[in-house]
């Protein structure tokens, strides 16, 4: 669970994923495009990533659609659906303002 | 394990209280022993340096001879021990675990080993047929020790059932190699043919022809899910055009605003009804989803993950709604950017699929010989394979979401009037892509 928050707190927009996950991809290629480089954790790599899992479903990530878990600012934002979902609505873009890259102010 | 003791009095004559006539002379009484056995006492242990026969204090020692195990041709002196027996009993003990117990029959007790050595070779196909044959000639057959030394006639019966035996145990073995020759060959031929499959379906896929009943009732749950999704889709499709005639209806007469906006809600809580029954059908068969064989040709022409581009789809709908505010026009500027957006990071993360599952099919060598290594390695290989297809259902979902959201983002950008005409404009343009399949598949063909 504090390995998970310290996470989310120390980078601005974090992808908890695994590394089979081509969703988690789609995503992060999202924040690209609008300019952020997302942290990605790949879990699965993570050698208390069962923890890390269990964590998550305690933060309040869908069990059912677990991967990619988006946190940004340190608050948890959702899964791709979320991260969608406020994008079309034009969210996504203020919630992501403050961790805009410089090249891409550039 | 029964142990047969065979009695053979020990001759004063050989075996004195310094024993160094026995390299000079055999025991004539061990004749049967050493046909059984296949060396000779002399040869096996070297008697003279034996404590054993210099001891002066026993006057007729008598030789403890104990084999234990399989014998065969290549038992060392090593496996051999003499040792002083009990006081008194002038025998020499042979024990094995090959030979029966006092009171059976040669016959029989001969018969059962063999038939139990013979299921095992039955079995087992790792071992060569001939030197496994080898091995029970020079061992079990070897052990067999007759009650009866001098009656020949049961030797000669038990060489010919012993040798029988074998003949049997090595048609066994090759029954067993011809078995495993043909489980591979048709493993293969399970493999062709399931490509074989494949290449037809496909080719049926192509021509735009839908399989066979017959076929999908074979195919089991997955087909049947297919068949209900293709009726359900077809029902939605009649419903849909009755609610549309009905919004059509509504604003040519120029309802009233709260009338009209019952009808849009029921036009896009029917559109999410056709989402939900996507879903549950991308659960029985994702490809079909995909595939979009439950639309026209020219429709699948125009399909992205499973439907429409919801991007293009507006850049369709600016132009139907004129005029609209400059706020209107910047919301659905945006719009289409961001779900332009999202379309692109879902088809990069299609193509990183397609990719990992073309990779991962590819890794494997080709399995030449069928051997058991490379089927294990081959099925290993389809079930990450079939892992990675579960993440084609996240991708269906996700593009159905996309194109939701992009609905009910343009209904609140719009006002009610400019709803009910976009849904009118979506409508029509689906209708004209059926009607151009039609007319395509009805054209006249030159020969």
């Amino acid at each position: 669970m504090d390995k998970v928050q310290r996470m989310a707190r120390d980078h601005g927009v974090v992808i908890f994923s695994k590394s089979t996950c081509c969703l988690s991809y789609a995503v992060s290629v999202l924040f690209e495009d609008l300019g952020v480089i997302p942290y990605v954790c790949q879990i699965d790599h993570e050698s208390d990533g069962k923890e890390m899992e269990k964590a998550l479903i305690r933060m309040g990530v869908n069990s059912s659609f677990l991967f990619p878990a988006v946190f940004i600012g340190g608050s948890l934002v959702g899964s791709t659906n979320e991260v969608m979902s406020l994008h079309l609505q034009g969210l996504l873009i203020q919630l992501i303002q403050p961790y805009l890259s410089i090249l891409k102010s550039n | 394990m029964p142990s047969f003791i065979s009695q053979i009095p020990v001759s004063k004559n050989h075996m004195g209280t310094e024993g160094n006539n026995t390299n000079t002379s055999r025991m004539s009484e061990f004749g049967v022993l050493e046909q059984y056995l296949g060396f000779r006492i002399g040869d096996g242990v070297n008697v003279n340096r034996s404590p054993l026969f210099n001891s002066t204090s026993a006057a007729n020692p008598a030789v403890g001879f104990d084999v234990s195990g399989t014998i065969n041709r290549n038992l060392a002196p090593s496996n051999t021990s003499l040792s002083t027996a009990a006081p008194g009993s002038h025998v020499i003990q042979l024990q094995s675990n090959l030979v029966p117990a006092a009171g059976t029959h040669p016959e029989n007790w001969g018969e059962s080993n063999m038939a139990d050595s013979g299921s095992r070779t039955d079995t087992s196909t790792d071992m060569d047929g001939d030197d496994r044959n080898q091995r029970i000639e020079t061992g079990q057959s070897r052990a067999i020790a007759a009650s009866d030394s001098s009656d020949k006639s049961k030797e000669k019966v038990l060489d010919q059932k012993t040798l029988r035996r074998l003949a049997q145990n090595r048609e066994a073995a090759r029954k067993s190699r011809l078995r495993k020759k043909a489980y591979v060959q048709q493993l293969e031929n399970s493999r062709l043919k399931l490509s074989q499959l494949e290449q037809d379906l496909q080719r049926a896929r192509q021509q735009g022809k839908y399989i066979s009943n017959m076929a999908d009732q074979s195919n089991g749950a997955g087909a049947s899910g297919t068949l209900a999704f293709d009726a359900e889709y077809s029902r939605w499709l009649e419903e849909h055009n009755k609610h549309i005639n009905e919004l059509r209806t509504a604003v040519n007469s120029h309802a009233s605003d709260p009338e009209l906006r019952s009808i849009v809600n029921n036009v896009t809580a029917h559109y999410d009804e056709v989402f939900r029954v996507k879903g549950n059908a991308a659960k029985a068969d994702v490809f079909h989803v995909l595939s979009g064989m439950w639309k026209t040709p020219a429709e699948r022409c125009f399909m992205w993950i499973g439907g429409f581009r919801p991007s293009e789809l507006l850049k369709l709908l600016v132009n139907q709604l004129e005029p609209l505010t400059e706020q209107q026009l910047a919301g659905i500027y945006n719009l289409q950017q961001s779900s332009h957006q999202a379309e692109d990071a879902l088809s990069q993360g299609m193509e990183a699929l397609q990719q990992s599952l073309a990779e991962t099919l590819a890794n494997g060598s080709p399995a030449t010989e069928g051997s058991s290594g490379d089927v294990a390695n081959y099925m290993g290989q389809m079930a990450m394979a079939m892992g990675k297809l579960g993440t084609l259902e996240g991708f269906l979902r996700q593009a159905d979401n996309l194109r939701q959201q992009t609905l009910q983002q343009m209904h609140r950008i719009l006002t009610t009037r400019q709803s009910a005409r976009a849904l009118l404009a979506i409508s029509e343009y689906f209708s004209r892509l059926r009607a151009l399949s039609s007319l395509w598949l009805a054209r006249p063909r030159e020969q």
